[in-house]
């Protein structure tokens, strides 16, 4: 007997590499297209055309088939080889098309969505239409974000490959954390997704135009060949869906595979993550005007009776401000979200003088005095009370050395720690500008969680000519309005006005939290106190002053009005600077933000790159050490220097 | 007012064409401007819209008067009457004179037109200034909203008609709180209401008295009090007082400042203050008054001499010793 012949193998199985497809894997097999090789039950898998690296590809070996020829001689053999690749890049303008870096991420642009270029005075943002080349374009390849996608084919339909290019959605865990990707669907998907044709750049690569990501349908509408819709979906009604946690997927389809149905048809893949970015945490505090006691963290429950409803604000932070700081890679988390009411009122001692007392009150008739009634409203059937603090002669005739704000305030806080429930602090703040001391805030407690108000404070008059005593409060007027005064100069802005003080340090959440308060009117859309760390110790906010904005209501309601307002002001913090750009185009313009959604040159950009012209003006320490404040312009790269000076805001 | 107003235009539209009558010609307003005065400029934030010349101010102020729907925006008129007075611009007198009297202004815009008409105007305009904030005041004493658009400003712009008007409000105020306080179970929400809103009446009664009768004394004895309060620093009122001061400089009130630092000085220092603490802030106040002087334009060679030999001192705190006032600090700083 002879020894059994071994049968041959019938299959082969192969490791699929990135570019691999069931086209591509078949015809380096010999075969024609992927036909065959979809006939395996062993490759149902793939049968949706996409292999991912490490996908194992059964083929099935070719059947041998006579070739007569001499033996003697040599005979060439071509083996056909069929090469589709897919990957995004940025190009550059010496390097051959091949060695282009592939990019590791994707980044929202900074750009109004139709310029591009170098800054100039004219145009200090884009200089030149953003180009619709494939080839290396110079006012492009300055927008570090614009991208193009690259095919590789070597066996290129006629018109040059096309590319879908699609917004990838994020899931997430129960505890919020991102879990993974899905594909959005319909309209949705309709909405984010692009078909870019391509240009041969060599014999077989092929390019698309530059591209961008935008946020928005106004910056999508004013380019669609060129844009990338990575935007939210909050009026969807899925708030979730981060913009910065969306991934973007190229897929070129291999024209000619027969698959059926098309959808089946072999596909080349990249994907990339949105630049992930980094988190800061948000604390808004809603008033309402009528106290009630109630802390309302829940979106319609019986307390989201404030000055705006949870949902509103809500609604403007998971959409604008969601949008615009995507393209400084700065994410949201809204540590808390409610609804309370106002807080107690407060007294200051030497509100912007930080003056000793003299010792004479305003008519020289004798030593200031100051007496006052505290009104402790309570809730929950707890009893109110109401306290009358009779006049306290200051400086106190015992120790008429005792003359300075915080000797003032410390009488005072005895006289309030004597009262039952009530106890008092000072919080003391650096001196304006021109001051040679700082005032002094007395917070006032009550232990069953009271609301106190002053009232009959003592007569200007009567109090010391120097040094004046006086009480602030958040409450509302006759009329249902919060209205908070704000002091904005440079001498004062670091101290504030003492309404901004009551309701600021005694709703602070940290100064590693942005704290956003809503009431009803102030001056402006929106106020913003910063660290300002660049300025001297004593020119700066205390804590619990800082990372500090007060959002009047029309900028914080339900209707679409002043949308770039929250996001405006969070800039501020981000950037540490109170003042703006000098460009219109800019979130943090100084020309007043848009007040709607409708253009491409909305206030809505954070510029991203070294401008060639001053573009900025900020606040400056001067050279006289702690004595003055001023500004100077400057050309600045927004998004560095928030990345510089926010890191402890940004986690 | 109305034909004084009218005389002045005839004027300065002679002055301004030459000894020929031209019209004023308006063109439609410039969106950047009007974009950058949606936001009020004050504080830090003038710097947003210092970029704009008194020119084009005066230019797109006109432009805007002409349209009905640019009057009718309470802020962006607020904020551009704000503008006019920061930068004195007083060539807008009667211009803002008619805005005034035409009614059409809303009630902050009106305020502060009022505001910049005690900038910009003359002491003749001042009384026809009270007696219009003075009918605001009027109606707004009734009107619950008062408190942010209205009484804050009372002192600043108010003369003897406001003052009469605070004084029948005060009355209403003290009566209203004190039922308010009777009341049971009390609202305290109303009663800190109606607190601020007397409170107010009776601070700013007590400072417009003063300012008032600072104006009916003899120039040295004006001089010699309004730098009293310039000194003390305390309030709105020394701020005003600067203004009043080095806006209207002349021999007989640089005799006042003169007269108040050599006669009362002394009487300013805190009782706690003792030797060498004492002498400094004695120096203090006579470097600032002769400061006040120098900006006054009326200091001597020798008050000079003493200046700058202390040039370091007053270096260390510019703001302090020379402070530079403007009609913000006088009639919007808060």
């Amino acid at each position: 007997m002879g020894t059994p012949a071994i049968a041959p193998p019938v299959t082969q199985t192969v490791v699929a590499q990135e570019g691999d497809t069931l086209c591509t894997l078949a015809i380096g097999a010999g075969y024609r297209d992927c036909l065959p090789l979809r006939a395996l039950p062993a490759n149902a898998a793939f049968l949706n055309g996409r292999l991912s690296p490490g996908d194992i590809v059964t083929i099935p070996l070719v059947n041998p088939s006579p070739n007569p020829g001499d033996t003697d001689r040599v005979h060439r053999f071509v083996r056909r080889l069929r090469l589709v690749g897919i990957r995004f890049v940025h190009g550059s303008p010496t390097l051959p098309f091949d060695q282009d870096p592939s990019l590791p991420e994707l980044n929202i642009s900074n750009y109004v969505t139709t310029e591009a270029g170098l800054s100039s005075v004219a145009r200090p943002h884009g200089s030149a239409a953003f180009p619709p080349d494939a080839a290396f374009h110079q006012d492009a390849h300055v927008d570090s974000d614009a991208f193009k996608i690259e095919v590789l084919e070597t066996r290129p339909p006629g018109g040059g490959p096309t590319v879908v290019l699609e917004a990838i959605r994020p899931t997430y865990d129960a505890g919020a954390n991102l879990t993974g990707h899905t594909e959005f669907t319909g309209a949705d998907l309709a909405a984010r997704s692009l078909n870019s044709p391509t240009t041969r750049m060599t014999a077989r690569r092929f390019r698309t135009p530059y591209l961008r990501l935008v946020i928005d349908a106004v910056d999508q509408a004013a380019l669609p060949a060129q844009t990338l819709l990575t935007t939210d979906m909050t009026a969807a009604g899925d708030p979730q869906v981060e913009i910065l946690h969306q991934n973007v997927r190229a897929t070129y389809t291999v024209h000619d595979c027969p698959a059926a149905p098309a959808a089946n048809r072999c596909r080349v893949v990249a994907e990339l993550p949105v630049n992930r970015g980094r988190t800061a945490s948000l604390s808004v505090k809603i008033l309402r005007t009528v106290p009630s006691g109630v802390v309302e963290n829940t979106s319609g429950g019986p307390g989201d009776n404030g000055i705006v409803l949870i949902a509103d604000i809500r609604n403007r932070i998971l959409t604008h401000v969601r949008r615009h700081w995507a393209q400084a890679h700065v994410r949201f988390r809204v540590l808390r979200l409610q609804v309370v009411d106002p807080p107690s009122d407060i007294i200051t001692v030497a509100d912007r003088t930080g003056q000793r007392a003299l010792g004479a009150n305003g008519n020289f008739t004798g030593p200031g005095q100051i007496g006052f009634t505290l009104n402790v409203q309570r809730f929950g059937g707890a009893a109110n009370s109401v306290h009358v603090v009779p006049p306290i002669t200051y400086p106190s005739p015992a120790n008429p050395g005792a003359d300075t704000p915080a000797d003032t305030a410390n009488l005072i806080i005895a006289a309030i720690n004597a009262l039952p429930s009530l106890s008092a602090r000072p919080s003391r703040n650096n001196p304006e500008v021109g001051s040679f001391d700082g005032s002094v805030d007395i917070l006032i407690r009550d232990a069953l969680g009271g609301r106190v108000t002053i009232t009959n404070l003592t007569a200007v008059a009567s109090q010391d000519v120097f040094q004046q005593i006086s009480s602030a409060g958040v409450g509302a007027n006759g009329a249902g309005i919060i209205n908070i005064q704000i002091r904005n100069a440079l001498t004062n802005i670091h101290v504030g006005h003492p309404e901004q003080r009551a309701l600021c340090k005694q709703l602070d959440t940290g100064d590693q939290v942005i704290d956003i308060q809503v009431v009803n009117t102030i001056a402006f859309r929106g106020f913003t106190v910063a660290e300002m760390a660049h300025q001297d110790a004593r020119r700066r906010p205390p804590a619990g002053m800082i990372n500090q904005i007060i959002m009047h209501q029309n900028s914080a309601d339900g209707t679409p009005n002043n949308p770039f307002s929250l996001p405006h002001e969070i800039g501020h913090i981000m950037t540490d600077n109170e003042l703006h750009s000098l460009v219109n185009t800019e979130l943090m313009t100084n020309g007043g933000t848009s007040a709607v959604s409708a253009n491409i040159h909305d206030s809505k950009r954070i510029v991203e790159f070294a401008p060639t012209v001053d573009n900025w003006e900020e606040t400056v320490q001067n050279a006289d050490a702690d004595r003055t404040i001023g500004t100077q312009h400057i050309r600045q790269n927004a998004v560095a220097r928030i990345q510089a000076t926010s890191l402890d805001l940004l986690v | 007012m109305a034909k004084l107003h009218n005389e002045r235009i005839t004027t300065l539209i002679c002055v301004a064409a030459g000894g020929l009558t031209m019209i004023a010609q308006t063109t439609a307003p410039d969106q950047n401007f009007i974009r950058a005065l949606r936001s009020l400029p004050t504080g830090i934030y003038y710097r947003d819209v210092a970029h704009f010349s008194s020119e084009k101010v005066e230019t797109e102020f006109r432009n805007a008067a002409a349209q009905p729907e640019l009057v009718a925006d309470e802020e962006f008129m607020t904020n551009l009457l704000f503008l006019v007075r920061k930068r004195d611009i007083w060539t807008l007198h009667d211009d803002v004179a008619r805005l005034i009297d035409s009614s059409k202004l809303k009630v902050r815009a009106s305020v502060s037109a009022l505001k910049t008409m005690v900038a910009i105007g003359d002491r003749n305009d001042l009384s026809a200034v009270d007696h219009k904030f003075s009918e605001l005041l009027l109606t707004a004493v009734k009107d619950p909203r008062m408190e942010p658009e209205v009484l804050p400003w009372a002192e600043r712009v108010g003369g003897p008609e406001t003052f009469a008007v605070m004084g029948r409000a005060l009355d209403v105020a003290i009566n209203e709180q004190h039922s308010a306080q009777s009341a049971n179970p009390p609202d305290f929400a109303r009663i800190s209401q109606l607190d601020r809103v007397r409170s107010s009446l009776e601070n700013q009664r007590f400072v417009l008295k003063q300012k008032l009768d600072i104006d009916g004394l003899p120039e040295s004895e004006r001089s010699f009090t309004l730098t009293q309060l310039y000194m003390r620093r305390v309030g709105h009122l020394a701020v005003w007082s600067y203004k009043q001061l080095v806006d209207h400089p002349s021999p007989a009130s640089a005799a006042g400042v003169r007269g108040f630092l050599s006669e009362s000085a002394q009487s300013m220092i805190p009782k706690s203050a003792t030797g060498e603490a004492r002498s400094q802030l004695v120096l203090d106040l006579r470097l600032r008054g002769l400061c006040l002087l120098r900006k006054m334009g009326q200091a001597t060679q020798q008050e000079t001499d003493f200046i700058e030999r202390n040039n370091v001192r007053i270096e260390q705190n510019p703001v302090f010793y020379d402070p530079a006032c403007n009609w913000e600090d006088v009639l919007d700083s808060v």
